[in-house]
C-alpha cells in the first residue's frame, strides 16, 4: 500500500513534466533540443557524476575501513565529523573553497603562496566530493562492519593471498553498498544546482534551474536528467544482478579482530585530520569569518522561529519517510515480483527527479485541482518523503540481508499476519538502519531550497531559506548565524543517532 | 492511506463536488469571523521578488505604524511572477513587489495588476514618473561598470558597453548572462540597437572569452581576487562587499551618458485585481514611498530612493546625475523577456 501511494505520488510530477514538455510545437521543439549545448550540457553532467563518485569512493572507503576495522581511538567521534560535511550546503561549500584561492584569497593571506581558485569542472568536482563522500561512507560503514570474517579467513586457509581475498571476496561483498552509495551520490550530483553554478560549470540542471519559468525547455530539460539518472539506475541494476552476497551460515557474525595501527596510526590521523579540515573546518570557518563584522539586523527572535520551521518540516518528514521506507524496503527485499520491483524502482524515480522539477509538478498541480493543500506543511512534507525516500531505504537494504527469513517464517507459522510480522520482528532488528535513514533524511530537508521555496506555506521561512536569502544578497554576515546553526542542529541529531545505535 | 484520505478530504471540500454539507462549515466561518475580526487587525499577503531577509524590518515597521501584519512569500522577480502568472485569479497574493521592471511588466500585461490608487507616487522624482498605472518604482537599481582598481584607473575604462568586445579586454570582462538584472539590460540593448546589433554584440562577447558568472555577487569577488578585471554587476553590490570588506580592490563608474550599459531598472509594486485586502495594499505601497521606508532603500539595501529629498548612498552619484547617465528606455518593453531569452539561447549563452 505505502509502495503503491509512493508511486501514484513520483508518477503525477513526471505526468505533469511530459505534459508540458510535448505541448509545444515542433519548430519550437527543434529550436530546443537539437542544439549543440545540450549535447555539451549532456556531457558535463555525465562525467561531473562520474568523478564525484570516483573521488568520493576513494575518500569514503578508506575512511570507512579505518573506523571498522582498525584500532583508531574515537572511532566514534570521527564517524561523527566525517558525516557532517552533509550538513554543508552546496553554497557554502563552494564559496569557502573560493574564498581560499587567488592572489586575494585567504591562503595566500595567511599562508603566503597563492592556490588556483577553484573553478569549472575541477572546481566543481571539488566542492561536490567533499560534502557527498559521507554517502559513500556510510553505506561501506555499515557494509564493512557487517562482513563476515570467516569467509576471508576460509579463503586464507585455501591459500589465497591477500590481494586474491579482496578482489574475489571482500570487493564481490562491498558491491552493493558501493553500488548503493554511488547511486546516491551520483543522483544528487545530478540534480546539483548550488556548486555547478558557483563554479561555473554547465550541467542540465543547471539549466533547469535558470531556465525554469520558461517550462516548456525547463521540462524538457528535467526529463533529460531523469533519462540519464534512469541510465545510472539501469547500470546499477545490472551490476547488482550479477553478483551473489551470501553469509557463510545462520545467526551471528563473529566480530572481527581489529587491525592493529601502532605506528601507522599517525598517518591515519594525519590524513583525516586534512580531509575534515577542508570539508568541515573550513566551510564552518568561513560561516565564523563572515560573522566576524557583526550582523546589522539579527534578531534571535528570528532566529528561533527559522530553527523552529526547519525542525517543524524536517522532522515529520524524516518521521514520514522512514514509515514508508521499512515497508517498501522489505517487501522488496522479500518478495520477488513486478509490484515490490516496481516500488523499488519508484523510490528511485523520485530520487532521480531533480528536486525543482518534482516541486513544480507539484505546485501547478496544487494551484490547479488542489489549492487547500498549499495552505498547510503537507505538500512539503510529502515532496521531501518522495524523494527523500532512497536514503532511508539504503541503510535498511543493508540491515535486511542479515536478517534470515527463518525468524519470519516462524512468526507467520505462529499465526503472526505479514504486518504484524514486520512490526514486532523485522522493525526490531532494523532500528539501528532506520535511524541512520532518519538523519540522512533529517539534514537532507534541512538544507534542501528548491521544494521549500516552492511547496511551503506563506510565511513559512526555516533556516536554509534564511541563510540563502541573505546570502544570495551577499549579505554573509547575516547569513551566518543561520548557517551554523544548521551545521550545529544537524551534528547534534547525527551524533545522538550513533549514539543511539552503538547502545 | 492517510494520503488518499486527506486527497478525498480536499477533493471533498471543493464546492462544485459536495455543495451541501460545505454550507454548515461556511456558516460556522461566516458567526466566527467579526468576532475575531476584533481580534486580529488586517493581514495583507505580499509575493515578493526579492529576498524578505532584505526587507524584513521594512514589514516590522509597517506592522508598528499600522497594525497590518504581513505574511510573505519570497523568491526571484521572475519566479514570483511565474507562480502569480500559473495562478491566475486564484492567487492569495494582495501585492506583488518585484524588483525589476520586465517582471511587473509580465504580472501587468496578464491583466492581474489593479489600477493604482489615485495620487500612488506623487512625490516621485521626475525620472521615475509616470513608469505604469499598475504599478510604482519603489527604488531604482542601476547597472555599472565595475573594476579592479589595481589594473585599471577610470580613464582607461571602456567609454562604452559595446566597446567591451575591443581585443585589449579579451578574457578579462566577467557577466552574469543567466541573472535577471543582465538580461533586462540585454533587453534593453535589443530595444535600443536593435536584434542584430545586440546578438552581433553578445557573439562577439563570447569570442572575446568573457567569463560567465552565476550572479552579481561571484563577480565581484572574481574581481577582488584578480580573476578578471571588467565586470558588468548592478550598483550595489560593490557596496555590500565594501561593508565586509572595506580595503577590497574594486571600484565602479558608469559609461558614457545615455549608454545602455547604464541602464537604470526599478523595483516596484502593484496591487493584485484579486486583492482581498486592497486598502492595507494600498497603505502598504504608501509606506514604500514614505520617507521611512526610503531611507531604509538607500541606506540599508544601498538602492537609489525615488521620492524628492532622500539622497543616495554617500559612494553613490546623485539622483540628477543618475538621470542623465541612464540611457533612454522605456521600462515597460523590459517585460519582453521571452525574445531576449530566445535570443540567449541562439548564441548558446542560456
Amino acid at each position: 500500500m505505502p509502495a503503491l501511494l509512493t508511486g501514484t505520488a513520483v508518477l503525477l510530477p513526471l505526468a505533469y513534466l511530459v505534459l508540458r514538455a510535448t505541448d509545444a510545437t515542433s519548430a519550437e521543439l527543434s529550436a530546443l533540443l537539437w542544439r549543440r549545448k545540450n549535447l555539451t550540457l549532456l556531457w558535463n553532467t555525465a562525467s561531473l557524476a562520474a568523478g564525484v563518485v570516483v573521488c568520493a569512493t576513494a575518500i569514503a572507503a578508506p575512511l570507512a575501513w579505518l573506523v571498522t576495522r582498525t584500532d583508531v581511538r574515537r572511532a566514534r567521534l570521527l564517524t561523527v565529523l566525517a558525516i557532517l560535511p552533509l550538513a554543508v550546503p552546496g553554497y557554502v561549500m563552494a564559496y569557502s573553497l573560493q574564498a581560499c584561492g587567488g592572489p586575494q584569497g585567504a591562503v595566500a593571506r595567511t599562508l603566503g603562496f597563492v592556490v588556483p581558485r577553484p573553478s569549472g569542472y575541477w572546481g566543481a568536482l571539488l566542492a561536490l566530493t567533499l560534502y557527498n563522500f559521507p554517502y559513500l561512507f556510510l553505506t561501506l560503514r555499515a557494509a564493512i562492519s557487517r562482513l563476515d570474517p570467516g569467509q576471508a579467513e576460509a579463503a586464507r586457509s585455501l591459500g589465497a593471498s591477500p590481494t586474491e581475498v579482496l578482489r574475489r571476496i571482500t570487493l564481490p561483498a562491498l558491491k552493493p553498498a558501493l553500488l548503493a552509495g554511488s547511486l546516491l551520490v551520483g543522483l544528487y550530483v545530478l540534480g546539483d544546482f548550488g556548486v555547478v553554478s558557483l563554479m561555473r560549470f554547465d550541467t542540465l540542471s543547471y539549466a533547469l534551474y535558470v531556465n525554469w519559468t520558461e517550462i516548456r525547455y525547463a521540462a524538457w530539460l528535467a526529463l533529460a536528467l531523469v533519462a540519464t539518472a534512469g541510465l545510472l539506475l539501469a547500470a546499477e541494476l545490472l551490476a547488482v544482478r550479477t553478483s551473489t552476497v551470501a553469509r557463510s551460515g545462520v545467526g551471528a557474525a563473529r566480530a572481527p579482530r581489529k587491525i592493529r595501527l601502532g605506528r601507522r596510526a599517525w598517518i591515519a590521523y594525519a590524513a583525516v585530520a586534512a580531509l575534515l579540515a577542508v570539508a568541515v573546518v573550513l566551510p564552518v570557518g568561513t560561516t565564523l569569518y563572515w560573522m566576524r563584522r557583526g550582523t546589522e539586523a539579527f534578531l534571535w527572535d528570528d532566529l528561533l522561529s527559522a530553527g523552529y520551521d526547519s525542525v517543524r518540516a524536517a522532522l515529520p518528514a524524516a518521521l514520514l519517510t522512514v514509515t514508508l521506507a521499512v515497508p517498501i524496503a522489505w517487501l522488496a527485499h522479500r518478495y520477488r515480483g513486478p509490484l515490490p520491483r516496481a516500488a523499488e524502482r519508484m523510490v528511485q524515480l523520485g530520487y532521480a527527479l531533480p528536486p525543482l522539477a518534482l516541486a513544480l509538478g507539484l505546485v501547478f498541480f496544487a494551484i490547479r485541482y488542489a489549492p487547500g493543500l498549499r495552505d498547510g506543511l503537507f505538500l512539503l512534507v510529502g515532496a521531501f518523503a518522495l524523494h527523500f525516500l532512497m536514503l532511508a531505504i539504503g541503510p535498511l537494504r543493508g540491515q535486511l540481508h542479515l536478517l534470515t527469513p527463518r525468524h519470519e517464517e516462524a512468526s507467520r507459522s505462529l499465526g503472526c499476519g505479514p504486518a504484524r510480522t514486520l512490526w514486532r520482528v523485522v522493525l526490531p532488528s532494523l532500528r539501528s538502519g532506520v535511524a541512520a535513514g532518519a538523519v540522512l533524511v533529517l539534514l537532507a530537508a534541512m538544507k534542501e531550497l528548491p521544494m521549500t521555496k516552492l511547496l511551503s506555506p506563506l510565511g513559512f521561512r526555516p533556516l536554509s531559506v534564511q541563510a540563502w536569502g541573505f546570502a544570495d544578497e551577499a549579505l554573509y554576515a547575516d547569513a551566518a548565524p543561520y548557517a551554523l546553526a544548521m551545521l550545529l542542529i544537524s551534528g547534534v541529531t547525527a551524533s545522538l543517532v550513533l549514539r543511539g545505535e552503538a547502545a | 492511506m492517510r494520503r488518499i484520505a486527506l486527497l478525498l478530504l480536499v477533493a471533498g471540500c471543493s464546492p462544485k463536488e459536495a455543495p451541501a454539507p460545505a454550507k454548515p462549515t461556511e456558516e460556522a466561518a461566516s458567526a466566527k469571523k467579526p468576532a475575531e475580526e476584533k481580534v486580529a487587525p488586517a493581514t495583507l499577503t505580499l509575493y515578493a521578488g526579492r529576498s524578505l531577509s532584505l526587507v524584513k524590518p521594512l514589514l516590522t515597521e509597517f506592522k508598528k505604524q499600522t497594525g497590518i501584519q504581513v505574511v510573505a512569500r519570497d523568491g526571484k522577480s521572475g519566479e514570483i511572477a511565474a507562480l502569480l502568472l500559473a495562478e491566475g485569479a486564484r492567487s492569495p497574493a494582495d501585492v506583488f513587489w518585484a524588483q525589476d521592471a520586465g517582471s511587473l511588466g509580465q504580472v501587468e500585461a496578464a491583466g492581474l495588476f489593479a489600477e493604482l490608487p489615485p495620487k500612488t507616487g506623487a512625490r516621485l522624482v521626475a525620472s521615475f514618473k509616470g513608469k505604469s498605472a499598475r504599478w510604482v518604482p519603489t527604488s531604482g537599481r542601476a547597472r555599472v561598470l565595475a573594476f579592479n582598481t589595481k589594473k585599471l584607473t577610470t580613464p582607461e575604462l571602456p567609454r562604452s558597453v559595446l566597446f567591451l568586445v575591443e581585443d585589449r579586454w579579451k578574457g578579462r570582462v566577467g557577466w552574469a548572462p543567466t541573472n535577471a538584472s543582465f538580461q533586462a539590460f540585454v533587453t534593453a540593448m535589443r530595444l535600443k540597437h536593435g536584434e542584430q546589433k545586440t546578438e552581433s554584440w553578445l557573439t562577439k562577447m563570447t569570442a572575446n572569452e568573457a567569463k560567465r558568472y552565476p550572479k552579481n555577487t561571484p563577480i565581484i569577488k572574481a574581481l577582488a581576487a584578480g580573476e578578471i578585471d571588467l565586470g558588468l554587476p548592478n550598483h550595489y553590490y560593490l557596496l555590500r562587499e565594501r561593508k565586509a570588506n572595506p580595503g577590497v580592490h574594486v571600484g565602479q563608474s558608469f559609461f558614457d551618458d545615455g549608454d545602455v550599459g547604464n541602464l537604470v531598472n526599478v523595483a516596484g509594486a502593484g496591487i493584485l485585481k484579486g486583492a482581498k485586502q486592497p486598502e492595507a495594499a494600498a497603505r502598504f505601497l504608501e509606506f514604500l514611498l514614505s520617507e521611512w521606508s526610503q531611507r531604509y532603500f538607500a541606506e540599508k539595501v544601498l538602492e537609489y530612493p525615488v521620492v524628492d529629498g532622500i539622497k543616495p548612498h554617500g559612494d553613490l552619484a546623485g539622483l540628477d546625475v543618475l538621470g542623465t547617465k541612464a540611457p533612454d528606455v522605456d521600462l515597460k518593453a523590459l517585460a519582453d523577456l521571452k525574445t531576449t531569452r530566445a535570443l540567449l539561447r541562439k548564441v548558446g549563452l542560456l
